[in-house]
């Protein structure tokens, strides 16, 4: 039986963001407890590779990096050289209290907040979120990835 | 098992006989029915010698240091070093306690017990206390060009919210931002 209408149309940037989008890489980025989490989302029970996830140990594999934890002014150097040895288009989830705004953590050795140091596009509340919480993140940045659409981005 | 007070009592004299005017006091906390943790106060000139001594205590060395760590009292002498270190032999442990002056080196135990380099390396990156003949003697917590000892009375608990110096050299120019919402004091 022969395909019937074996041509789809759209535009270039369309297919670019969906590609983006369906195969975010995840730089793997655990500080702290949120990491457990972010491996129980990435394990059997949640799944993370059926949004086509698959967590890579080289920043110059990856599309998105999770910062998942406190993240301390030691850390804080090393985070911002993994970051900028990613290569564009990239994305930053901030997963956490304590990523997002330092949590209590409000001491001389903690970064206020990762978007002090690298833009962040999505903020996941929780501490730690809960598996649920960060696929409804990596949701909504897909959602986001799919918006921005464009080939420069 | 001989009775606790008389094991500790008799170290405690078996160090005034060897050295007379080393132990300015003793403490005796009383946990349950014995008197069982004993903590010494000894100047710091006989410090190690006290501390040598101990170990090798005839009756059961004490050979095993449970840890080592300082308190900054704010007094005069400032700081005060503690070690807790036991007799696995004898079942007892005793607590060393010595007031040290500010800036003042500290001789080093690691070639008593190996497991004081970790606690060494941390009092001195938490209080700036320097240790004589320490083989690898640098910060263990904090990087390594870290300005300042963070658990001194004095260190701002919160470091300088405004300048900070540590993420402005280590960072690109231009990356640190100031974060966007105002913790209260």
């Amino acid at each position: 039986m022969a395909i019937e209408n074996a041509f789809i149309t759209t535009k270039l940037d369309k297919l670019v963001s969906w590609g983006r989008r369906s195969s975010l890489w995840p730089m793997t980025f655990g500080l702290a407890c949120c990491a457990i989490e972010m491996m129980s989302t990435g394990a059997s029970r949640f799944d993370l590779d059926r949004f086509g996830i698959i967590f890579r140990a080289s920043p110059r594999h990856s599309d998105v990096i999770i910062i998942a934890g406190t993240l301390t002014k030691k850390m804080a150097v090393a985070a911002r050289k993994v970051y900028d040895q990613m290569p564009n288009p990239k994305w930053v989830i901030s997963m956490g209290s304590c990523s997002n705004t330092g949590g209590p953590y409000d001491t001389y050795s903690v970064v206020q907040g990762v978007d002090t140091i690298i833009p962040v596009d999505v903020y996941v509340p929780g501490c730690p979120p809960s598996p649920q919480g960060l696929m409804y993140g990596i949701l909504q940045l897909q959602k986001k990835i799919k918006e921005e659409g464009s080939l420069n981005a | 098992m001989p009775d606790t007070g008389n094991v500790m009592a008799r170290t405690v004299e078996y160090l005034r006989e060897l050295y007379p005017s080393a132990i300015t006091e003793v403490e005796r906390l009383r946990l349950g029915r014995v008197r069982r943790d004993w903590t010494i106060s000894v100047k710091q000139f006989y410090a190690y010698r006290i501390l040598k001594a101990l170990k090798d205590y005839p009756e059961g060395n004490y050979d095993f240091l449970v840890f080592a760590t300082a308190v900054d009292t704010q007094k005069n002498p400032r700081f005060k070093l503690i070690y807790l270190i036991r007799s696995i032999k004898m079942a007892r442990q005793i607590t060393v306690e010595v007031p040290v002056a500010d800036d003042l080196p500290v001789e080093s135990v690691y070639e008593l017990w190996h497991a004081a380099d970790f606690d060494e390396r941390e009092i001195y990156d938490m209080y700036g206390i320097v240790f004589n003949g320490h083989p690898n003697f640098k910060r263990i917590l904090m990087p390594e060009d870290w300005e300042g000892f963070p658990l001194r009375k004095d260190y701002p608990l919160k470091g300088n919210q405004f300048s900070n110096t540590y993420l402005d050299r280590k960072l690109p120019e231009g990356q640190l931002k100031q974060s966007k919402h105002v913790r209260m004091p």
